[in-house]
């Protein structure tokens, strides 16, 4: 297998994070994640077919990404999306500003990141730009929402790292780093609906008493 | 045998749920009394190599760890006693859900220092993130500050864990490329020393961003304040182990790769600047701060950056200076989060500038409240005086005078603030214009629910530190050198 298609699905992991944070609308960027699971996925399932002696292992996490990241995670967030009313970012820094950013940030990661043969190689580069793209949507979104996607894709990149660098943490780790995920998620969910019912809002901007 | 650490808070859950209401103080009292007696257990059958391991390394327990535990025991026993003897305490009283969340804390806790494998660490430690952060937006209140705080908690948190991730994949993947295949510590430990230099750096740099956000490190210490002064007094005395204990924990067992890595100094030069850092940040939003346990949740700043000073100075020295402070810390400020609580309830208001005549309205609770802001501020003969000492003076002997002066200097205005605020707080005639006030103050005589009665379960914690403070016994000096030899090697050689 050439190893260049394990580098265009970690390219296409880092377009789904870059449109994830250009996109305002919650329901398009929650889409973006499932795609991104499905990279993930895809990643790893290739991995395991050309490395025999991590195949099982490498199947496993392809399915447990399958499930959790591109089904049970976004299934999560957009209940919550649904339940909050929160179906659009407010303006903030701006389509432009954000490409603008967003794209000196892939730059700044694709130029550091030392070179690395076979697999590794591939892979480090677009993973540490998901995290960091998904590190941005974190510290630049105001929904409450946004937020917590940025918090699903910085995972999905440290997935991909995970998965291209080590081939995959041992299977206890693996499988206690997805379910922390998904009950983090399901806890933001909670923290979400309740600033919705108490506050009436899930903008994080008007969450600005507690200073000093 | 170090699992039944684990086992007896997820225990006490079942008999949370089971049994009714007015059996929770004495499930408390027993889960206490259980994991003392478990710890003593421990240090009792401690075995020649001072490791309790299990097959394939899931459960691994050493000196190191046995510190934490420690530690962690010292947070945790005042404040489940505090439930025994205070029916009426906050989590309590919030019902079965808080306390839930409370117990799989604990056992979340403990579960980061049993392990030997770094990633069910890394599991351990983002479950007491969740499990905290369930129970501050427990209780009655809903208030915007709690979600508010709740959030920046969560969100702080969760964003430094995935980094920490990071960092734990980067170092499997350096050990990988030294030839060892697993995440279990005495592997790692006989990879270290061939691991590439700079993807240790790099590793080093993602964990320490990780953890040191959990561990409320500057700058990324935004949420501690929040989310102390927002908890119930209990919560934020039991979290104050989650910095130090589980969090901190981790800092000093991945500290250990990168010296075994032969990368000791870098990682030393990031620990005294981020060290210093958090006690100069601390220093000025202490000296003018009005809420009391914003004050002290700075102090846990100011505290965590001496922890990782006394790291960054290294040698036997230094470690071992940072583990006594460590858990000198995790003695004092659970007792202080408890005295000031009640202190709050009874003026109905966490202002400093409100709280006034302390000692004339009880004396028990402004001697007792004196007593650990003594303590934390580093006053003699109190414990933390003589670590912090003891990490100026590793620091003289390893970094040259000029690194320790300047956090000795810096903690002048730590101590000027603890000083300030709490010679106004407790001398003087009470503020007597508040009449709410002198209601709520007959809550000192025992007309109140269980008010004062709860405050004997920081009596241990006095005695050890004026014991620690007056005194530095030969055992514990061993085992926090045999502890600094882990951190130095790895495992501890006969």
């Amino acid at each position: 297998m050439d190893l260049g298609i394990l580098g265009a699905i970690g390219s296409a992991g880092v377009l789904a994070a870059m449109g994830c944070l250009v996109r305002r609308k919650i329901s398009a960027t929650i889409r973006l994640l499932s795609v991104q699971g499905i990279m993930c996925a895809l990643a790893a399932t290739l991995i395991g077919l050309q490395y025999q002696e991590c195949a099982i292992h490498m199947f496993i996490a392809a399915a447990l990404a399958l499930i959790g990241k591109t089904w049970l995670i976004p299934r999560m967030l957009a209940q919550v999306a649904r339940k909050v009313d929160a179906a659009r970012e407010p303006h903030g820094l701006g389509t432009i500003w954000t490409t603008v950013l967003g794209s000196a940030l892939i730059l700044l990661v694709y130029l550091v990141t030392p070179p690395l043969e076979g697999v590794a190689g591939q892979l480090l580069a677009p993973s540490l730009a998901m995290v960091m793209l998904g590190f941005f949507m974190t510290v630049g979104r105001r929904l409450a929402v946004s937020q917590a996607i940025g918090l699903v894709i910085m995972e999905n990149g440290v997935f991909l790292a995970g998965t291209g660098l080590t081939y995959g943490m041992p299977l206890i780790v693996e499988l206690g780093t997805l379910l922390d995920l998904l009950i983090g998620v399901g806890v933001m969910g909670v923290l979400i609906s309740r600033m919705h019912e108490t506050l009436s809002t899930t903008d994080t901007s008007h969450l600005q008493n507690l200073k000093g | 045998m170090p699992l039944l650490l684990v086992g007896w808070p997820i225990l006490a859950l079942a008999a949370v749920w089971l049994l009714p209401k007015s059996a929770q103080r004495w499930i408390m009292l027993a889960l206490a009394a259980l994991l003392v007696g478990t710890v003593c257990l421990l240090v009792w059958t401690l075995p020649d190599n001072s490791v309790f391991q299990s097959q394939g390394e899931w459960i691994r327990v050493d000196l190191l760890s046995l510190v934490m535990i420690a530690a962690i025991t010292a947070v945790v026993l005042p404040v489940l006693l505090y439930f025994t003897l205070n029916p009426h305490s906050a989590v309590i009283r919030d019902g079965v859900q808080s306390l839930s969340w409370l117990l799989a804390m604990l056992a979340a806790m403990y579960g980061v220092t049993i392990t030997g494998n770094i990633g069910l660490l890394w599991v351990a430690v983002e479950a007491t993130t969740i499990c905290s952060a369930l129970l501050i937006v427990q209780g009655k209140k809903r208030a915007r500050a709690t979600l508010e705080a709740a959030w920046k908690y969560i969100l702080i948190c969760s964003v430094g864990i995935i980094f920490a991730l990071l960092g734990t994949i980067l170092f499997y993947f350096a050990a990988q490329r030294a030839g060892c295949h697993g995440l279990d510590w005495s592997a790692l430990v006989g990879a270290a020393p061939g691991m590439e230099g700079n993807l240790v750096r790099l590793a080093f740099v993602f964990v320490l961003v990780g953890y040191g956000a959990k561990a409320a490190i500057a700058p990324m210490h935004n949420w501690l304040p929040d989310t102390y002064s927002q908890a119930p007094a209990p919560v934020a005395a039991i979290l104050s182990a989650i910095p130090f204990g589980c969090a901190g924990y981790a800092v000093f067992r991945l500290y250990a790769l990168v010296t075994l890595a032969g990368e000791q100094s870098f990682a030393s030069t990031i620990l005294i600047a981020l060290g210093l850092l958090s006690v100069a940040i601390a220093a000025p939003f202490m000296l003018v701060q009005s809420d009391i346990k914003r004050l002290l949740a700075y102090s846990s700043v100011e505290h965590i950056g001496l922890v990782f000073l006394g790291l960054g100075f290294g040698g036997t020295l230094g470690i071992s200076a940072a583990l006594l402070h460590l858990f000198n810390h995790s003695l004092a400020k659970p007792a202080a989060f408890l005295t000031v609580g009640e202190i709050t309830d009874a003026y109905g208001t966490r202002k400093i500038a409100k709280i006034r005549g302390l000692l004339s309205q009880s004396p028990v609770h402004g001697v007792l409240y004196l007593v650990f802001v003594f303590a934390l501020a580093g006053m003699p003969p109190l414990a933390l005086f003589r670590s912090e000492l003891r990490i100026m003076g590793a620091g003289v002997s390893s970094a040259g005078w000029f690194w320790p002066a300047l956090a000795a200097a810096l903690l002048v205005p730590i101590f000027a603030a603890f000083l300030y605020h709490s010679s106004k707080m407790t001398f003087g005639p009470p503020a007597g214009y508040r009449p709410l006030f002198r209601e709520r103050a007959g809550a000192f005589t025992g007309t109140g629910a269980g008010t004062g009665t709860g405050l004997w379960a920081v009596a241990l914690p006095i005695i050890l530190l004026l014991y620690l403070g007056m005194s530095e016994p030969v055992w514990l000096q061993q085992i926090l050198e045999r502890a600094a030899q882990v951190v130095q090697q790895g495992v501890i050689c006969p």
